[in-house]
């Protein structure tokens, strides 16, 4: 009869036993970073320089030494979805953090400048050196409003208008100033 | 001194009433309004903001002027020369380096009417972005250096080698070169020894701090390095040209 | 003082010895004749003298400054024509002028432009472009710019070029008024002999580098010639050393002597030579043309 009782005992026991070393196990593959990105507080503008704001904390009991943390940007128009080179978007791409102790946040700022309109989405991601995999943070998607360009009603005129302003001006001032007279206007003696 | 002031009159002058000068403002003028209207009327480039825009615009303008200063420096003692008129200047009383004075400051009185030129096409193109009176600002200045450097340059050469068109060959090489290495790719540029040259580089400093100052709206903190390598070399240019033009022989 | 003095002048260019020991000097007042064919250092030599180019060897000082030291301050007081004119084609005569006379510091008034204009034969109401002048007119334009600052010394590289026969005679009549009325010393360099026969008291004939005849031109009295030709005794000595007041000896050869005579009588200079060695036989006065000094001078140079 207790051999019988033993059977469900040693079963929960094992169950146990695994449970907690499946718990070990991912626990020991949790990211040790979290990483967060801010939608800037403002309408967006084609042309506007807004500040992405990124922040990493250490969620490990050990200090992070040697982080990278960069920017990723991606264009999210139906239908011409694509990753979007970001060197002429921002002056400064990736980030490293020296030292995170743990528990510790560092805040960094992204400025960049919109330079297409259209739908996009930007995330942050941040590899540390212990880590096996990198963590990324939400995708934050934004919107650019597209703003008016060139305005060929500005520009037309100008640019017909000057170089035949100049020919003007100076057929006159070599007709009427400057001390000379055109040959053929000079009275006779 | 008071000899420099008639000088300085007649070389303006001369600017506007022989084709010499008034043809360079007229090529200067069409460039830019075939530039704006390619702005407007091709797809690609009506895709760039004003502000990209303004600082093509301001390159060009750029490119222009440090042209008409090398034409006008090479024409300072050579062409006098050619033209049989350099010894009737040197009779006057007149040290070389009063001659050299009087030609270079008739020079930047060119570049400034060049640059009044510019002022609508710029509007133009860049009055509904951002960053316009500070290119405006940042031109006039980078402007003066450059038409300092190559024009300077290319009147201490007319002082010496005896033909205009041998001056003109050797002015045009040596813009030539500095302007080449802006043609690099970006890559090439960023490289360590791609940033050394930009660096030493007039002309590439001149267009990286109208970049910074239109594109990135970063301020005067940021243009020091590349401003005080300009003045230096503007400065250096200016010298040679005052121990060059002691002696002026026919 | 002299005016200018030149001593020992050397000056090549490249390995083409222009100018050979060139000595020469002008008096207060003269008109200095340059006399000599294409390429044989006048224009140089004006140069040197205007301190537009330096010397290699020698001394030069006009009105007592070293043009190349002095650069600025002699050119206040001296001026030039130089061959080429240098004028300004889009310039009208006025503005030339006004142009010049402010470069020199000079005060023009519309007056007194009218008649710098007015003395060279140039209508002071002439608008038009230089460019649009004859030869002559330009050559005009060019003699009173080298006026407009009342020069003490005026240098003129073929002042008379491109005139007709009256243009040449008002020329003329301006330098020598300018020279005896305002005490101007002039120096000219030209090729045209009746121009210096006019106008020189005293010339220089230069040719490959060297002064060949340098002097007073004692050309007002015809009937009375300066050159003689004294030939002497074959075998007799010339003697080495010359040294004989107003007589200089010009030419020699084996058989004969050229010598001016300047201050003696042709008796008198026979007899000084005579007595100081040199056995004459015969004494040939030689015609004293400008024309025949030149090419004397130029086309077989006088003994070394």
């Amino acid at each position: 009869m207790k051999l019988e009782c033993l059977k469900p005992l040693t079963l929960l026991t094992a169950v146990h036993t695994f449970l907690l070393c499946a718990t070990l196990v991912f626990a020991a593959d949790a990211p040790a970073i979290k990483i967060t990105l801010e939608h800037p507080d403002q309408t967006l503008r084609l042309g506007d320089t807004p500040a992405f704001i990124g922040t990493v904390t250490n969620l490990g009991e050990t200090p992070l030494k040697g982080v990278v943390v960069y920017l990723s940007l991606v264009s999210l128009e139906p239908g011409n979805e694509h990753p979007v080179d970001l060197e002429d978007w921002s002056a400064e791409k990736a980030v490293r953090i020296d030292l995170l102790p743990p528990g510790q946040t560092s805040t960094h700022q992204w400025s960049m400048r919109l330079i297409q309109a259209g739908s996009f989405g930007v995330a942050l991601t941040g590899i540390g050196t212990e880590e096996k995999q990198p963590t990324v943070s939400p995708l934050v998607r934004f919107y650019v409003e597209p703003k008016p360009g060139l305005d060929s009603k500005r520009v037309l005129p100008v640019a017909i208008g000057e170089p035949l302003l100049l020919l003007a001006l100076w057929g006159a001032i070599r007709l009427l100033g400057g001390g000379i007279k055109h040959p053929l206007r000079v009275p006779s003696e | 001194m008071n000899s420099v002031i008639p000088l300085i009159k007649k070389e303006t002058l001369e600017d506007f009433l022989t084709a010499r000068g008034v043809f360079s403002l007229i090529v200067a003028s069409v460039v830019l309004s075939a530039f704006s209207i390619l702005l407007v009327s091709n797809i690609e480039l009506s895709l760039l903001d004003n502000a990209q825009a303004v600082y093509l615009m301001v390159s060009i303008i750029l490119a222009l002027a440090s042209l008409v200063a090398i034409i006008q420096g090479s024409d300072g003692f050579a062409g006098e020369r050619d033209r049989a008129t350099l010894e009737t200047l040197m009779l006057t009383p007149m040290t070389g380096q009063g001659l050299a004075a009087a030609k270079l400051i008739a020079m930047l009185f060119s570049w400034l009417i060049l640059f009044v030129l510019c002022i609508p096409y710029l509007w133009a193109v860049g009055s509904t972005g951002q960053n316009l009176w500070a290119a405006v600002e940042y031109l006039s200045l980078m402007g003066t250096l450059l038409v300092l450097i190559f024009g300077g340059l290319a009147l201490t050469l007319s002082a010496k080698v005896k033909s205009f068109r041998g001056v003109l060959s050797i002015g045009l090489t040596v813009f030539l070169f500095s302007g080449s290495p802006v043609l690099l790719g970006p890559a090439l540029r960023q490289s360590a020894v791609g940033q050394m040259i930009d660096l030493i580089n007039p002309f590439a400093d001149a267009l990286n701090t109208l970049d910074s100052v239109v594109i990135d709206s970063q301020g005067i903190s940021f243009q020091v390095i590349r401003l005080t390598i300009m003045i230096c070399y503007a400065l250096g240019v200016l010298w040679v040209l005052y121990t060059a033009t002691k002696r002026v022989e026919l | 003082m002299n005016t200018i003095e030149v001593h020992g002048v050397k000056k090549e260019f490249g390995e083409k010895l222009v100018l050979n020991d060139i000595s020469l000097v002008v008096h207060k007042q003269d008109i200095y004749g340059f006399l000599g064919p294409n390429g044989s250092g006048k224009t140089t030599t004006l140069r040197i003298l205007l301190g537009l180019l330096q010397q290699d060897e020698g001394g030069v000082r006009v009105l007592g400054m070293n043009p190349v030291s002095a650069g600025v301050s002699l050119r206040r007081r001296v001026n030039a024509l130089p061959e080429s004119h240098g004028l300004y084609g889009w310039m009208s005569s006025q503005t030339y002028l006004k142009f010049f006379a402010q470069m020199y510091g000079v005060t023009l008034t519309p007056q007194n432009c009218t008649y710098r204009l007015q003395q060279v034969g140039l209508s002071p109401n002439d608008a038009r472009p230089i460019n649009t002048f004859s030869r002559g007119m330009k050559q005009s334009l060019g003699i009173a710019r080298a006026m407009i600052n009342d020069p003490e010394v005026l240098f003129l590289d073929e002042p008379t070029s491109g005139f007709d026969p009256r243009g040449r005679r008002e020329i003329h009549d301006l330098l020598l008024k300018l020279n005896q009325e305002k005490g101007v010393t002039i120096v000219l360099s030209t090729h045209i002999l009746d121009d210096v026969e006019r106008l020189c008291n005293r010339i220089a004939i230069l040719d490959r580098g060297k002064v060949r005849y340098e002097g007073r031109l004692a050309l007002t009295d015809r009937n009375q010639p300066s050159r003689y030709r004294f030939h002497i005794q074959k075998g007799s000595q010339i003697p080495s050393s010359w040294s004989y007041p107003g007589i200089s000896l010009m030419e020699r050869k084996d058989s004969w002597v050229t010598c001016l005579i300047d201050g003696v009588s042709p008796a008198q200079a026979i007899k000084t030579l005579v007595e100081g060695g040199l056995a004459i036989i015969e004494a040939e006065a030689l015609s004293d043309t400008i024309e025949d000094l030149y090419l004397t001078y130029t086309t077989r140079g006088a003994d070394e």
